[in-house]
């Protein structure tokens, strides 16, 4: 504790602390809705002087100056400017939504919405909110309680969440982190691991339900998700946390900002280590994640800021989902994970994860003039790591496990015949592998923005990307024995396989994207509205490195372009302060993804002419703003046609031919309604209530396929009219409270329903005639709730967090996969986490 | 500060409703309790038999140990349920009748001639059995005919071997010639003693019959000769005071290694398999499909059957037909009514495995 002090007066010495002040200065920072503002930034114009907000959204300093103008800031928010002369309370400071202030962070195209503004419904979380109630869950857990969203843990594992938007899986849900779009290139998919430590350093998160505001082009079907990282500190100083949590849950981070220097040069660096067991059996991890953040003011037209951040991690898995009986019957129950097995005492993770992906960006912000401004950014990720299995010619040893069905995989029994073989000169016979999925991407994404007269705004743009990803398995663990015989590779047949030596399968696969974007925006009283237009190309190459010799042309594909463009509009009407109603429509076009190109993952099957997937949406909007009472109500119609779906042929002349099957269509249409409610100072309540109805439209009947010379090869049927949609609960709600029990300190209950679910299943499998409908998981309820508690340390302020999730033990199933017959018997599920807890601590320098 | 009293109670109230989500799912799956299954294979003890009241430590019928040795698995297996094996093997009484009564007889060219066997031998069982039948129309019961007799076995020989009329049939008795008395030590073709012809006749076996293919448990019934006091006057000249050749009969049986004298019991196996409630004879052979079984039918990627819906396997036909392929191609020799119990890897989301039970009816499997 000494050597703390210590290191923090040595902290406080060097940076320029005003110790001979004569002003204090103190208020209160609230949102739209009247919510404190926690993290909100103070200053005093033409200083370095300044604050931030505690967590009620107070402020209190002291300066040297006597009489001058203060400018609060807060992401999301319109900057504004209050004047003082001498000390004194300056009172409660009410921020306007705005994406103009976000400038400063030097960002470009944050594609935030704008309250009133933006016709889009949407819902902004703030940092705040993360620090208060995520605690151990998985990131995306945090939306659980915002419209249209159903997140889980899926497996359980570290960093293995998920999260649905309106129905649509992550591949039709765009995230952006700092503007950057980060959904993979290849499959469009987002993993959450990657990104286990932003919730760290999140300083506001906004989800934008359909169409959304981004301006690039960007799968947004179900919505998009925009993370903006925190940006520079105003004050020199930092804070340390640590939170301990169930299943030896341990993590500790600190994060360190030397404030905005006279040279115009700000650092922020935050760095956090978590372990743990994991709720789920044979699911323990590590992981480590920082976050850099240089800028720099050149002049006053120049800004330029570097951001690197990335969360290496390692995590055991639970991959396959279980029966309900075997998971009842299990000694460990909804822990049980069949996936890890034990050698000499310790544990194995049979399935594991291990990534690292880091996603560097240098941008650049010039103020060309009054009216215009460019603002750049080259960004550079790159991803290493994959997902661990099992290998081998003999892969039922796997399932020899220490005793019942439900007890670890016994792998002492597979070193002994492994090592057996070995001294026949003979290779394992189950062994460990990792299926690697590198990348490396490259990016650039610029935007001008400029006024034309007084009424218009335009912004257009280009955003180009590369990206190659490395598709390869690796032998990971021999298990004993002393090689893995191999022959997926054509130019080394027969080959004896080391750790770490590539096995099975190899090949890349190159994507590049050209993208152009333009939105012209209108504001003028009571009205705003935008149409937006954006067409991008996206190139796919393969080439493969296995299943082709050397020699072979085969070996690496020509080029195939696919065009894909979006256009959208909408206006939103001010009534008058307290009411507004929006509409918004849109059209676009999404290109197939790779693995719809190069079909059996080879490059003969290639379909060159993979048709593009339609979304046609449209959605209205009605917002109220009261003093105490604040709502929103959206209604929305997603059209989602020609869903991919391809078949590949064999000519009876041993060729193949492809098809794409058009008319695969479903539509996603529901309400959604959300309120704040602060009876009083000291109470507040938040509510939310979204009910979808996710169909497949139709049945897709009598599909004649014909190959190249007008044969009929084939007649595809699929039998879907009606069929629910899976995988999200349709139906869910919301309720919290926050009371303010006494000064710094809240207690907060959340309650969250999910109804609706229907066990995942593939519409494209849907062959049969009079097939029920998918098996529909029981509807369930949990309660979180936390106690905040915030005191000084000496002159530190210190927050303790507790958080307890699932405070009821409720059993629920939060994923399931259909089933033969479809029904509870056949259903391969997890079950959601029981209850967990945790406690923060967190003091602030 | 009511209001917030009145707040929190309401919220009270909303907390103490949280119900169980799973409580319709487990109605609807039912008992989900795992059925704890074994396979055993064992012989029964001294302890066993007494607890099935057999005091002799034998069953006299396999009907017997069919009925009895249920209630048996049932006590020593009480939690074990459907698909459970038990392979017992058990003694069974099965007596080889020796003689009460004894004919000796040379079969004369008249006996040939009079049933029209022209060449003047016998060439098989049944001709004997034709000739005995004729000659000795109202057997005694266990009477043992000790027949000296022309065989025609590629050239015509002179035997003597026995054959005893048992439960209504003649039964065959492998006698000795001189040169195989002369083996066991005998100046003549007979013993001496019974004592002496009871200890040589295993010894000798295991050589006379090294060619054959003797399996454990085979019995082989032997008639051997002793020079005796003719109390009985079986050479007819009506005297019992001299000697001559008498027959006996004798039982052989392989222990795996050697001959020894059969006493009578022979070990029985028989497996028992559980239905669920009550332990059935039942000859189910539990078998674990291989990779090389997937490679037979085309599923050798993966070694395991795609069970997802639209998948390849996803009926139970397409299962069955595949299974049927293996089994076919990996036990040719299995018999009408063999039953198997087939386990295998499936693919349904997740890697399980099921069981499938089939049995061979008309040449082909179908589901039990």
């Amino acid at each position: 504790m000494k050597n703390l002090k210590n290191w923090l007066t040595v902290v406080l010495l060097i940076t320029s602390v005003t110790v001979f002040s004569q002003t204090a200065l103190s208020g209160k920072v609230v949102d739209e809705t009247n919510q404190p503002l926690p993290g909100a930034t103070v200053v005093i114009k033409g200083s370095k002087i300044g604050a931030s907000t505690d967590f009620d959204g107070n402020f209190n300093f002291d300066s040297s100056i006597k009489s001058g103008t203060l400018i609060v800031s807060f992401i999301g928010y319109q900057s504004k400017s209050v004047s003082f002369n001498g000390s004194g309370s300056l009172g409660t400071i009410k921020l306007a939504p705005s994406a103009e202030s976000l400038d400063e962070i030097v960002i470009t195209q944050t594609s935030f919405a704008v309250d009133r503004k933006t016709p889009v419904a949407v819902s902004t979380i703030k940092a705040s909110l993360i620090e208060n109630k995520l605690g151990t869950q998985e990131f995306p857990e945090i939306l659980k309680s915002t419209p249209g969203v159903y997140a889980t843990k899926s497996g359980g594992g570290f960093g293995d969440g998920r999260l649905n938007l309106r129905g649509f899986n992550s591949e039709n849900v765009a995230v952006l982190i700092n503007g950057v779009p980060v959904n993979d290139m290849e499959n469009g998919r987002v993993y959450w691991s990657n990104w286990a430590g932003l919730s760290d350093v999140t300083g506001a998160m906004q989800v934008q339900r359909g169409l959304g505001a981004s301006k690039v082009a960007v799968p947004s079907i179900g919505g998009t998700i925009n993370i903006l990282s925190k940006t520079t500190d105003i004050e020199a100083g930092g804070s340390a946390g640590t939170t301990f949590g169930n299943d030896n849950y341990f993590k500790v981070g600190a994060t360190v900002s030397t404030g905005l220097l006279e040279s115009g040069l700000a650092a922020t660096i935050s760095a956090a280590r978590t372990t743990g067991d994991g709720y789920v059996d044979g699911t323990e991890f590590k992981g480590t994640n920082y976050f850099v953040n240089l800028s720099w003011q050149v002049n006053q037209d120049h800004k330029i800021a570097l951001t690197s951040f990335g969360a290496p991690q390692r995590h055991g898995q639970r991959q396959n989902r279980s029966l309900i009986s075997t998971i009842q019957n299990a000694e460990s129950g909804k822990k049980f994970n069949p996936d890890w097995g034990m050698r000499g005492g310790n544990v194995v993770h049979i399935e594991d994860n291990f990534y690292h992906k880091s996603q560097t960006s240098l941008n650049w912000y010039w103020d060309i003039n009054e009216t215009s401004n460019l603002s750049t950014a080259i960004y550079a990720s790159w991803g290493n790591g994959g997902g661990g299995g099992t290998a081998g010619t003999n892969r039922d040893l796997f399932q020899v496990r220490i005793g019942g069905d439900d007890q670890p995989v016994d792998i002492d029994n597979i070193v002994d015949i492994n090592r057996a073989n070995g001294e026949q000169g003979l290779g394992s016979e189950a062994y460990l592998r990792a299926s690697r999925n590198d990348h490396s991407w490259y990016g650039m994404l610029s935007t001008y923005d400029t006024d034309l007269g007084d009424d218009f705004k335009l912004t257009a743009g280009l955003d180009l990307r590369t990206y190659t990803g490395k598709h390869f398995s690796e032998v990971t663990d021999l298990l004993g024995g002393s090689y893995a015989l191999d022959n997926g590779n054509v130019n080394n047949p027969n080959a004896a396989l080391k750790v770490g030596d590539k096995r099975d399968y190899y090949n890349d696969g190159e994507v590049g994207w050209q993208g152009v974007f333009a939105q012209l925006e209108y504001d003028i009283e009571k009205v705003s509205a935008f149409v937006a237009l954006s067409g991008s190309n996206t190139s796919y190459r393969r080439i493969d490195y296995f299943n082709y010799l050397d020699s072979d042309d085969l070996q690496t594909t020509d080029k195939y372009n696919f065009l894909g463009f979006q256009v959208k509009g909408g206006a939103n009407y001010r009534i008058n302060d307290q009411h507004n109603v929006f509409a918004n429509l849109g059209y676009f076009e999404k290109a197939a993804n790779f693995d719809a190109v190069f079909l059996n993952f080879d490059n003969e099957h290639i379909n060159e002419d993979a048709e593009n997937q339609k979304i046609y949406s449209f959605e209205i909007g009605y917002g109220f703003r009261g003093e105490k009472f604040a709502a929103n109500v959206n209604l929305y119609n997603t059209y989602w046609n020609d869903r991919t779906l391809t078949q590949n042929v064999q000519n009876q002349d041993g060729t193949n031919s492809t098809a794409n099957i058009l008319g695969v269509n479903a539509v996603h249409s529901g309400i959604e309604i959300d309120f704040t409610y602060r009876p009083i100072d000291a109470l507040s309540f938040s509510g939310m209530l979204s009910l979808g109805n996710w169909e497949w439209a139709n049945d897709v009947l009598d599909v004649e396929i014909y190959d190249e010379d007008q044969n009929l090869v084939d007649v595809v049927d699929l039998y879907i009219d009606g069929l629910k949609v899976s995988d999200a609960a349709q139906t869910t709600a919301a309720l919290g409270m926050d009371w303010k029990i006494m000064d710094k300190t809240h207690f907060t209950v959340d309650y969250n329903y999910f109804a609706n679910l229907y066990a995942q299943y593939d519409p494209n499998d849907r062959g049969t005639e009079g097939q029920p409908q998918a098996w529909k998981a029981p509807d369930y309820s949990t309660f979180d709730m936390s106690l905040r508690y915030g005191f000084k340390l000496g002159t530190l302020d210190t927050t303790l967090t507790g958080r307890m999730m699932n405070v009821f033990d409720t059993e629920y199933i939060a994923d399931a996969l259909d089933g033969s017959g479809s029904t509870s018997s056949t259903a391969l599920v997890w079950y959601g986490f029981g209850r967990t807890f945790s406690v923060s601590a967190k003091i602030n320098f | 500060m009511k209001k917030i009293v009145y707040l929190l109670m309401a919220f009270t109230l909303v907390f103490t409703t949280a119900c169980d989500p799973m409580e319709d799912v487990y109605d609807e799956i039912g008992d989900i309790e795992k059925v704890i299954t074994g396979d055993v294979a064992f012989e029964l003890s001294d302890d066993d038999y007494d607890f099935l009241e057999q005091g002799y430590g034998n069953f006299s019928s396999t009907d017997d140990a069919k009925e009895l040795i249920p209630a048996l698995l049932e006590d020593k297996y009480p939690v074990w349920g459907a698909g459970s094996l038990a392979a017992v093997t058990f003694k069974l009484y099965n007596p080889k009748r020796t003689e009460k009564s004894l004919v000796v007889y040379k079969v004369a060219s008249s006996d040939y001639a009079d049933l029209g066997f022209t060449y003047g031998n016998f060439s098989s069982f049944e001709q004997i059995v034709t000739f005995l039948d004729w000659k000795y129309p109202n057997p005694a019961d266990r009477v043992l005919v000790a027949l000296t007799y022309k065989y025609y076995n590629g050239s015509v020989n002179t035997v003597k071997n026995g054959f005893i009329y048992v439960s209504g049939e003649w039964q065959f008795l492998q006698g000795f010639t001189r040169d195989e008395y002369n083996q066991m030590g005998e100046n003549y073709d007979n013993f001496t003693s019974k004592t002496v012809a009871e200890k040589r006749i295993p010894i000798f076996l295991k050589d006379y019959l090294k060619y054959e293919t003797v399996e454990t448990g085979d019995i082989q019934p032997i008639m051997y000769n002793i020079y005796q006091t003719d109390y009985d006057d079986i050479d007819g000249d009506g005297k019992t005071d001299d000697k001559t050749a008498y027959s006996y009969a004798f039982y052989c049986i392989f222990d795996g290694n050697a001959w020894v004298e059969y006493e009578n019991i022979i070990n029985e196996t028989i497996q028992f398999g559980n239905d669920g409630s009550v332990w059935v004879p039942d000859n189910t052979i539990n078998y674990t499909l291989t990779a090389a079984d997937y490679e037979l039918v085309g599923n050798g990627r993966y070694g395991n059957f795609d069970v997802r819906a639209g998948k390849a396997e996803e009926t139970e036909e397409v299962r069955l037909e595949k299974i049927n392929t293996i089994l076919l191609n990996n036990f040719p020799a299995s018999e009408e009514g063999q039953k198997y119990s087939v386990d295998y890897n499936v693919y349904s989301g997740a890697a399980e495995v099921w069981n499938m039970k089939v049995i061979l009816s008309g040449g082909a499997y179908v589901l039990q």
